[in-house]
């Protein structure tokens, strides 16, 4: 019965685009409508949500359905609008709804006030109309109609607030840094349609690749995911991204856009079996990513920009997950971490919205003036660090054994990465630490008058405050019971890397060496900050020296890239400017004018103006042709 | 129609037409250098007709027909700047002609 509604979870949210876009871009009265106009937006969004529940209820097989119009025919390629729905795409459209309605809940009391809030929620609904087309999609050319759609609507939320050029080039940086990791997708698209002639996703499981193939559009599909779920080299824009509305930072963060590239890996997990070279790679940069993010954040002061890079540590994770073969750990890791960096952000929204600043410097003390706020960002806090028994402490310790286990097996390397990500865990829980001190505890150090936020933006606090708590409930430890997330839902469609077995003792002895590093952290960061308030930033950067002020300048990166391609880029313009404008700008058509001048100056003294000797002309052309004639 | 019959007006033809050509060429006076123009085109006519003739063709006569109606066209293009001509210089010669010259 559901199965007939499904087409309608994924127009509704399109339906509301269109509508409350042309709406509010016709009738200039309808946009003083907020209210209702995020009303609609939201509950589109949570019809969409409950569709996808009760198919998600009443699930036994995969669900295929279509439109009856191709999206185009090429013969013999032909793309249909055709979505499959099995356990991996309905669980991240259940990710992709569930968290947006809350967020587009939260964002009519966040927006409420602001003058484009049509706008606004027309382009959140067609972010979540993109995400679905991108993960329900059942070919590559849709899922890649999916993912322009995501980075589209990227560009128009995070450039929302146009009017500010910062705000703007930030949208373009987000903007330019997808399509460069799209060229990624759209090789290695090319490559698996040469190979195999399909596009279809399923038909592509059953051709079996050499490794070579699999091994380039691996890593094709890798790149084009560093660039959507910001990941070294490409991830310097989603620290950028926060010049967009707060909740569309939760949004981009936690629902859609990042999530994106985790998606498809985990999709294409048949490429990676065949050739499992290409992990190290995935595994490799993850590490290093979810390292260089974790450092990068500990020295922000911005609010939204330590939540920005600790998703970028987080998505390191995923990947790093990936990078040892486990797929469906790294979409566990997805759900949990959507819950609480959604919450994370929406809390720091609420603290912005009656603050009006983002920097922690001038906060503090906030939990007494706005509670629910400040104790549901705490669970937050608490769970990204990974305190069991919330949400982050399962898929995180899972990751770590995860890599651990490859080592086991004999990978010396795996061993590093776990050593790494160890680390990365403590400086997790430290500057998610710092800043929760920072933020709520302490004395206020700003000069605003502050209270609660609306009821609106409340609820949808609490309710991913609890989803925080519990996320984590369905992939428990196989010491505890086994991952049913893992195990029972997303296997059918996901085949994970066969891992061996952890004995029972690493296994508790892994879960006490997280716990421990968690707490640890939290502990440091109660020392540092706790204690001493902003005082700690003096005594951690008198500490660190140099290094502190290279991560608070945000690890030079985007110096870096200025320097090698941006300036390089001007040189090669300002070459081709002297070789192109000299030689081919200048020399050569001089060359053809004054030859052509040189040719009509001689033919023109045969124009004397004397019409007798035109037609002495005549007939004399006309005597050589008909000599021409007669001698061929 | 006889080979030498053909032949007689062939050589009227030539005649006619070497009179065209050596009256344009000579001649200093634009009125009669259209004459002489006329000369050709009745000269390639009449071309066109004795084939005709001599092979029992339409076709030959019927462009003919086309080359009097373009005689016809041309007279009148060619008179009306011939009196344009006169009107501006006063004067049908060559030789003052040259103001479109390079």
């Amino acid at each position: 019965m559901v199965s007939t509604l499904l087409p309608l979870g994924l127009a509704l949210p399109l339906l509301g685009a269109v509508t409350i876009g042309l709406g509010g871009l016709w009738l200039p009265s309808l946009r003083e409508q907020r209210q209702l106009l995020g009303g609609i937006a939201t509950l589109l969004v949570g019809i969409t949500f409950s569709l996808f529940l009760f198919t998600f209820l009443g699930y036994e097989k995969p669900l295929y359905f279509a439109f009856t119009w191709d999206w185009f025919a090429l013969e013999p390629l032909r793309v249909p609008l055709r979505y499959q729905v099995d356990s991996l795409s309905l669980w991240m459209a259940l990710i992709i709804t569930g968290i947006g309605t809350l967020i587009h809940l939260y964002s009519i009391g966040y927006m409420g006030s602001d003058e484009g809030a049509w706008r606004y929620f027309a382009l959140l609904n067609l972010f979540i109309f993109s995400m679905l087309t991108l993960v329900l999609a059942d070919s590559l050319p849709l899922l890649f109609l999916g993912w322009e759609g995501v980075g589209a609507c990227s560009y128009f939320l995070i450039g929302f607030w146009f009017a500010e050029e910062g705000n703007a080039k930030a949208a373009q940086k987000a903007f330019i840094m997808n399509r460069i990791g799209d060229v990624g997708l759209l090789a290695a698209m090319i490559i698996l349609y040469a190979e195999t002639g399909t596009f279809d996703i399923d038909r592509l499981k059953s051709f079996s690749y050499a490794g070579d193939t699999a091994y380039v559009v691996g890593i094709l599909l890798f790149f084009a995911a560093t660039g959507k779920s910001a990941q070294i080299p490409l991830y310097t824009w989603l620290p950028d991204a926060m010049a967009g509305p707060t909740p569309v930072s939760a949004l981009i963060h936690a629902a859609t856009m990042v999530t994106a590239g985790i998606y498809l890996l985990a999709r294409m997990d048949f490429l990676y079996n065949s050739a499992p070279e290409a992990l190290y790679i995935v595994a490799g940069i993850g590490v290093a990513t979810a390292l260089l993010g974790a450092a990068i954040a500990l020295a922000q002061h911005d609010i939204k920009r330590i939540l920005a890079y600790s998703t970028v540590s987080q998505l390191g994770f995923m990947f790093a997950s990936i990078g040892a073969g486990a797929y469906t750990l790294a979409i566990f890791h997805v759900f949990t971490h959507a819950f609480f960096k959604a919450l994370l952000f929406l809390g720091a929204g609420s603290v912005i919205h009656t603050v009006d600043t983002q920097d922690i410097r001038e906060m503090g003390g906030l939990r007494a003036k706005m509670p629910i706020t400040g104790v549901t960002f705490w669970v937050g806090v608490l769970a990204i660090a990974g305190l069991p028994p919330l949400a982050g402490f399962f898929s995180k310790d899972e990751i770590l054994a995860a890599t651990y286990t490859r080592g086991q097996a004999g990978e010396t390397l795996y061993y590093i990465f776990w050593g790494i990500l160890m680390g990365v865990a403590f400086l997790t829980a430290f500057y998610m630490g710092r800043m929760a001190w920072l933020t709520f505890e302490g004395t206020y150090r700003g000069r605003v008058s502050i209270h609660e936020s609306p009821m609106v933006m409340t609820i949808p606090l609490l309710l991913l405050g609890i989803g925080s708590v519990g996320a984590g409930f369905v992939g428990l430890p196989s010491i505890l019971g086994g991952s049913w997330l893992r195990e029972k839902w997303l296997s059918r469609s996901v085949q994970d890397m066969a891992l061996p077995h952890l004995s029972h003792e690493t296994e508790i002895f892994l879960i006490i060496a997280s716990t421990m590093i968690a707490i640890i952290g939290l502990l440091a960061a109660w020392y540092l900050y706790g204690k001493r308030g902003i005082e700690g930033d003096k005594l951690l950067s008198a500490r660190l020296a140099g290094i502190y002020a290279w991560l608070a300048s945000q690890a030079k990166v985007d110096l870096l890239y200025e320097r090698i391609f941006v300036q390089s880029y001007y040189v090669i313009a300002d070459l081709a400017k002297d070789i192109v404008g000299s030689w081919v700008g200048r020399l050569l058509p001089n060359t053809v004018v004054k030859g052509i001048q040189g040719l009509s100056d001689l033919f023109s003294r045969l124009h004397v103006g004397y019409v007798p000797l035109y037609v002495a002309y005549m007939i004399g052309a006309g005597l050589l042709f008909v000599l021409w004639m007669v001698l061929t | 129609m006889s080979i030498e019959i053909l032949y007689s007006v062939l050589a009227l033809a030539g005649a006619l037409f070497s009179m065209g050509i050596l009256g344009l060429l000579l001649r200093r006076n634009l009125l009669l250098a259209f004459l002489s123009i006329e000369l050709l085109i009745n000269a390639a006519n009449l071309n066109f007709l004795s084939f005709s003739r001599y092979h029992n063709e339409p076709t030959g006569a019927v462009f003919v027909l086309f080359g009097i109606c373009l005689a016809a066209v041309e007279a009148v293009v060619g008179l009306g700047l011939i009196v344009r001509v006169f009107r501006v210089q006063q004067d049908l010669g060559f030789a003052k002609l040259s103001s479109l010259r390079w």
